[in-house]
């Protein structure tokens, strides 16, 4: 099936299987490779991104023939005119990562976390982050990444993020 | 069949003793402060490349097929019609018929096709007859006497009892008198990326991208298993997404991988999945227990008399420490390896420790209890003597002030309701320290500075280490350095694993860039007319030491080289590293006596690390290490089928790993050491925490737990029991 | 894991998605939020020849809020009962909590109420809460519509009353009356795993602090999960007192019919109905100012 599908504001117009998951038309097809799998049974949340600017879906759990006519959001279209997206310098800063294969995935989970609660709590953080594992930080870090970046972008000059 | 793939212990002296020419700083810039990682911008923009996400031109994927079955026999394998299947460019028989396949799992056959999809349909279509044979599916059916000899020396190997003191006098000075069988499970590594590689072919030379913290091991290994010359074998790991022990060598599958690619003419993408993860890459052997263990009246340990067994799966060793660190003057133990058919054990994180810290710390917590004494008292009165590598009686006291220990109850909550609180703590030791890393370094006529080394960065922070000390020592700015490593065309370093990398490379980097900078200021000493000697490197200058004027910046010096850069190798010397690490850790839980569910309110770790590199990547290494030990504690349990033998939960929905709401902030006190050398730190983190948890839930309710993970249905059985007026 | 391949087919309209089932029958299957069904696909757990995908329509995605029920559309998602304005309301307590333990968060996204109760796992969470707020599905059958009552359309493990061919459009929750509370009491192993017992109660409160209604059902209690009619029975009529809710939760650990796996024993998850049944009402009853 053709599809079309906007991915980091880019069409990409493609002939894909209706099985194809949208994590491997990005990674496979798009050759995003940002996008990451780690388990097959929508565990893990590496594989999370945006849809339509609103939704984090684990792309594992989406047919990419699903997102045709839609916008997806990866962490290759985060940065804006090459500088970290509030989100991505937080991560970076707070020290949110060690091996960084978890890292899009949280990431974009806090896209959308953050759209729908600019001011989260710690416990707001720990459970909207509850689909998204890692296996190395122990998540210290990645909770301070993200009231780093909640402060940052309600700031007035980031509100146009 | 293989032993488990071990970490070798380093023999190294607790202290460095030191090494003149190429001694710390005293005054360091970065070292031993907070700074940032700096592959931190490529991780957060998917720059960062693993060796999932290597794409090459015409690039294939690859798929095995496994045996279904815990024990078979391979009547036949027809791999005809994968081979008609759409898209399939190569298909090849791992084993030849008749061959006995000992776990499920274990490679039988393969396939490389267009797409990933394609390879999946392709090795559906492999067809496999096999012959089924009884399994040894757990340890108890594997010692029990009338178990079918499945494995060729037997399915228990015995070993020598070793046995120090009386043990006779020990239990007569004893005033009371444990009786115990304790046990801890099989763990999976669950590394994010899973194993595997990218294998292109140019001519009879392969380049592989693989996950792996070896690059040099597991260049060794592609040429062994391929009988080609080491020289032919390239194999890069710029990201790899986590290891824990499980990844030294390509494996069965990088093997298959590049048998593939060559058969395909193509490069071959293979990354396993979960399920394959979880049955053929490793693990955490189980280990058992049935203790005696005696103290005295006034709280000193008298004996302990135990029989051990665990296993490590097919063939595969599951020795563990035991007794940990306490001191028992009378002491015996028999262990046995016992094999089952199922995958074979690999190092994980601290390979024996957190087994061996479990069932000593569950233990001395409960002959604490029977001499009234406070458990941190308790341990203090027994612990070994102090020493650089054996600081507890130091380190208790801290945990227990940043703790507040002081709060702790006496066994069993009194406070009504259902939801009981307590209090645990443990210790824990490690080796750690370093060996034959090189490096080569290269100071550029623009100034710029090129430090190349090859070991990886399993996600500890090794490039940012690499950097540190490259900077420090030339004077310069982190991010002047270009750091390269995670390449086997780089001087060799070795595995990253045993918590050797920092105090393996470190001093590699310091060597070098002692040297290169040497190299340089002997080319700017006569220009400046000050000895080489009296040059110094600090703020991007070179300088004379008393005068920082008689000087000139790091790219004026640079500009003296003309057109020849310094190039130099170094390597690891003694004198800059040490070994052995302490730590204790102290855990709060809330238990619901109703539902049995146990949650980690607190955990606080003190660990020493001898000299601190990076101040956060330790700390955060401590951090993630008790979340591992959490998940042990909790969680984790890899679960075979007791009639099949089959693994029941081989996902991660079933295989469960704590997510961030699952764990409690973690606080993380290091001990700095400077005058120790760097030793290594990714370890001993994850070795007490579990033992810490089952004291703190045995305080809160009152019932001891003495089998992981401490799942709620346990934590109930054991209130029931405890109702009823059953064992305690 | 890469499910066996299908044919897809985007609905443009309800008429549209239903002829397209009519025509395929038993081989098709309506894709929603797909949590459930894309894994299931993935294990080839599922292997649907045709996937009809609903997602487009838009009408299908409402929640509708009317005086007497609240209509939830097949593909409005968990999250939107989660943000919706009015589940801070005692009223919705039930729909609240639940709403914000089912899977994890990235799934609540995608994943829909109404396909959770076509999916009827053993184990899910909104089936339990459908029963004891005494929801009913609406289904678009060759008859028509028809609103089957949650009872009726919970039939066994991962089998409803929707039929080959038919779909379900919408879920109707009755709107609570005014001294009305719920509660959602769920013991999972780790946030985002389904449960290893779940309890969902609602009651409502007369004019004299009686309990003029009361709705409990349990999860992983049974092939599908179960209401308790003597746990409502136990209560209905009375005032709310330790020895009536002791009453309900014996009743809810009788009828548990739990199966024993990597989450607990027959014997513990039996044990959990009746804990949970008891601390859910005295949540809901707390919820309505009353302490039992």
């Amino acid at each position: 099936m053709k599809v079309t599908i906007t991915v980091n504001g880019t069409p990409y117009t493609r002939d894909v299987e209706p099985r194809t998951l949208l994590a491997y038309f990005l990674r496979e097809h798009c050759g995003l490779t940002g996008t990451h799998v780690g388990c097959d049974t929508s565990s893990c949340g590496c594989c999370v991104a945006v849809l339509d600017g609103q939704t984090a879906v684990k792309t594992c759990t989406m047919f990419a023939v699903q997102a045709d006519g839609h916008e997806i959001l990866t962490v290759e279209g985060l940065a804006a005119g090459g500088a970290l997206h509030p989100i991505q310098q937080a991560f970076s800063d707070q020290h949110g990562l060690h091996c960084g294969y978890c890292t899009p995935g949280m990431m974009l989970t806090t896209v959308a976390l953050l759209k729908h609660t600019p001011a989260p709590t710690e416990a707001q953080i720990r459970e909207g982050l509850a689909g998204n594992l890692c296996r190395c930080t122990g998540y210290n870090n990645i909770v301070k990444a993200v009231q780093q970046a909640a402060d940052v972008l309600r700031q007035p000059a980031a509100a146009t993020k | 069949m293989a032993e488990a793939r071990q970490v070798p212990e380093v023999a190294a002296p607790a202290v460095a003793q030191g090494n003149a020419a190429y001694a710390w700083p005293t005054h360091p810039t970065y070292m031993g402060t907070d700074v940032q990682r700096i592959d931190g911008p490529d991780k957060v923009t998917g720059r960062a490349k693993y060796s999932y996400d290597i794409q090459r031109p015409n690039m294939l994927y690859g798929r095995i097929v496994r045996s279904p079955h815990p024990r078979a026999r391979v009547v036949a394998i027809d791999l005809t019609m994968a081979r008609q299947a759409p898209g399939v460019k190569a298909a090849l028989a791992v084993v030849e018929p008749n061959a006995i396949l000992m776990f499920q799992g274990e490679e039988v056959a393969a396939v490389a096709a267009a797409t990933e999809e394609q390879a999946r349909d392709a090795a559906r279509l492999v067809k496999v007859q096999y012959e089924v044979l009884p399994p040894l599916t757990s340890v108890e059916q594997a010692m029990s006497p009338d178990a079918p000899k499945v494995f060729p020396d037997g399915n228990v190997r015995e070993g020598a009892a070793e046995e120090t003191g009386d043990l006779a006098a020990g239990f007569k000075a004893a005033a009371h008198v444990v009786e115990q069988t304790y046990n801890t499970q099989v763990q999976t590594h669950v590394s994010l990326e899973t194993h595997g590689c990218v294998c292109e072919w140019d001519g009879d030379k392969l380049t592989a991208w693989v996950s792996t913290q070896a690059v040099h091991g597991t260049r060794e290994g592609f040429a062994q298993a391929l009988k080609i010359p080491q020289a032919n074998v390239r194999v890069i790991t710029q990201y790899m997404g986590g290891g824990f022990g499980s990844k030294f060598a390509p494996d069965a599958q990088g093997i298959i991988c590049a048998n593939l690619a060559k058969q395909a003419g193509a490069p071959v993408h293979l990354m396993l999945d979960r399920k394959e993860e979880h049955l053929a890459t490793g693990n955490r052997p189980s280990a058992y227990a049935k203790i005696r263990a005696g103290v005295s009246a006034d709280g000193m340990l008298t004996a302990f008399d135990a029989q051990t067994w665990g296993t490590g799966g097919a063939g595969v060793g599951a020795g563990f420490p035991l007794p940990y660190i306490y001191q028992f003057p009378n002491r015996r133990r028999q262990h046995k390896d016992v094999y089952i058919n199922a995958g074979g054990a690999r190092a994980m994180r601290a390979p024996g420790h957190p087994q061996g810290c479990f069932i000593t710390e569950v233990l001395m917590d409960e002959l604490a209890d029977l001499v009234k004494l406070d458990p941190v008292d308790f341990r203090m009165k027994n612990l070994p003597p102090d020493a650089p590598d054996a600081r507890w009686r130091a380190y208790f006291p801290i945990a227990a002030k940043l703790f507040g220990w002081d709060k702790r109850h006496p066994t069993g909550d009194a406070t009504p309701g259902p939801i009981k609180h307590g209090f645990g703590c443990s210790a824990n030791r490690w080796g750690g320290g370093g060996r034959g890393s090189h490096a080569h370094c290269e100071i550029l006529p623009d100034g710029g500075v090129i430090m190349r080394c090859g070991t990886q960065d399993i996600g500890t922070g090794t490039r940012t280490l690499v950097s540190i000390v490259t900077a420090e020592t030339l004077g310069l700015p982190i991010d002047a350095v270009n750091t390269e490593i995670g390449d086997s065309l780089y001087p060799f370093s070795g595995g990253s694993g045993g918590s050797t990398t920092a105090a393996s490379v470190t001093p590699a980097i310091r060597v070098t860039a002692v040297k290169a900078l040497d190299a340089l200021k002997a080319k700017v000493a006569p220009k400046l007319g000050v000895p080489p000697a009296d040059l110094v490197a600090s703020d991007g200058r070179l300088h004379a030491r008393n005068d920082r004027a008689k000087g000139m910046t790091w790219k004026e010096a640079c500009r003296t080289l003309g057109a020849e850069p310094i190039a130099v190798d170094g390597e690891w010397q003694p004198g800059l590293s040490a070994s052995g690490t302490s730590g204790v850790q102290m855990a709060e839980v809330e238990v619901d006596t109703e539902t049995g569910v146990s949650k980690v309110t607190r955990l606080v770790c003190v660990q020493d690390c001898g000299l601190i590199v990076d101040k956060l990547t330790a700390e955060s290494q401590v951090i993630g290490g008790v979340l591992f030990g959490v998940n042990y504690a909790l969680f984790e349990d890899r679960i075979l089928d007791r009639n099949t033998g089959q693994m029941v939960n081989p996902n991660m929905e079933w295989y469960l790993i704590g997510g961030p709401s699952d764990v409690p902030e973690i606080t993380a006190h290091l001990v700095d050491q400077p005058e120790r050398g760097v030793i290594g730190l990714g370890e001993p983190p994850a070795v007490a925490t579990a033992a810490a948890i089952a004291n703190a839930i045995a305080n809160a309710t009152g019932v001891r737990l003495r089998s992981l993970p401490m799942t709620p249905d346990k934590v109930l059985a054991a209130l029931e029991q405890q109702r009823a007026g059953g064992t305690r | 894991m890469i499910p066996a391949a299908f044919d897809y087919i985007r609905a443009h309209s309800p008429d549209e998605a239903f002829s397209h089932l009519q025509q395929h029958g038993g081989d098709a299957r309506v894709l929603a939020g797909g949590q459930s069904l894309i894994p299931a696909m993935r294990f080839r757990l599922a292997r649907p020849a045709v996937l009809v995908d609903i997602n487009g329509l838009a009408d299908l995605g409402r929640l509708e809020l009317g005086r007497t029920a609240l209509a939830i559309g097949a593909i409005a998602r968990d999250s939107a009962i989660e943000r919706a304005p009015w589940i801070g309301e005692t009223r919705w307590s039930l729909l609240h909590d639940v709403s914000r333990v089912v899977a994890d968060p990235v799934v609540r996204q995608m994943g829909t109420v109404v396909g959770s109760l076509c999916h009827n796992d053993p184990s899910g969470d909104w089936t339990a809460v459908a029963l004891a707020a005494r929801a009913a599905v609406v289904v678009r059958g060759r008859q028509g519509t028809r609103t089957v009552p949650i009872d009726d359309f919970l039939v066994d493990s991962f089998t409803t009353a929707v039929g080959e061919g038919e779909m379900a459009l919408a879920v109707h929750f009755p709107v609570p009356g005014d001294r009305t509370a719920g509660s959602y009491q769920k013991v999972e192993r780790k946030v985002g795993d389904f449960a290893t017992a779940a309890a969902a109660v609602q009651v409502t409160l007369d004019g004299k602090g009686a309990i003029k209604e009361a709705g409990i059902a349990l999860s992983a209690a049974g092939p599908c999960a179960v209401r308790v009619t003597e746990a409502e029975q136990a209560l209905v009529g009375q005032k709310p007192t330790a020895d009536v809710i002791r009453a309900a939760a014996d009743a809810a650990s009788k009828r548990s019919e739990p199966q024993a796996d990597l989450r607990g024993s027959v014997e513990y998850k039996k044990n959990l109905a009746g804990v949970l049944v008891a601390r859910g009402l005295r949540q809901a009853l707390a919820r309505l100012g009353v302490q039992a």
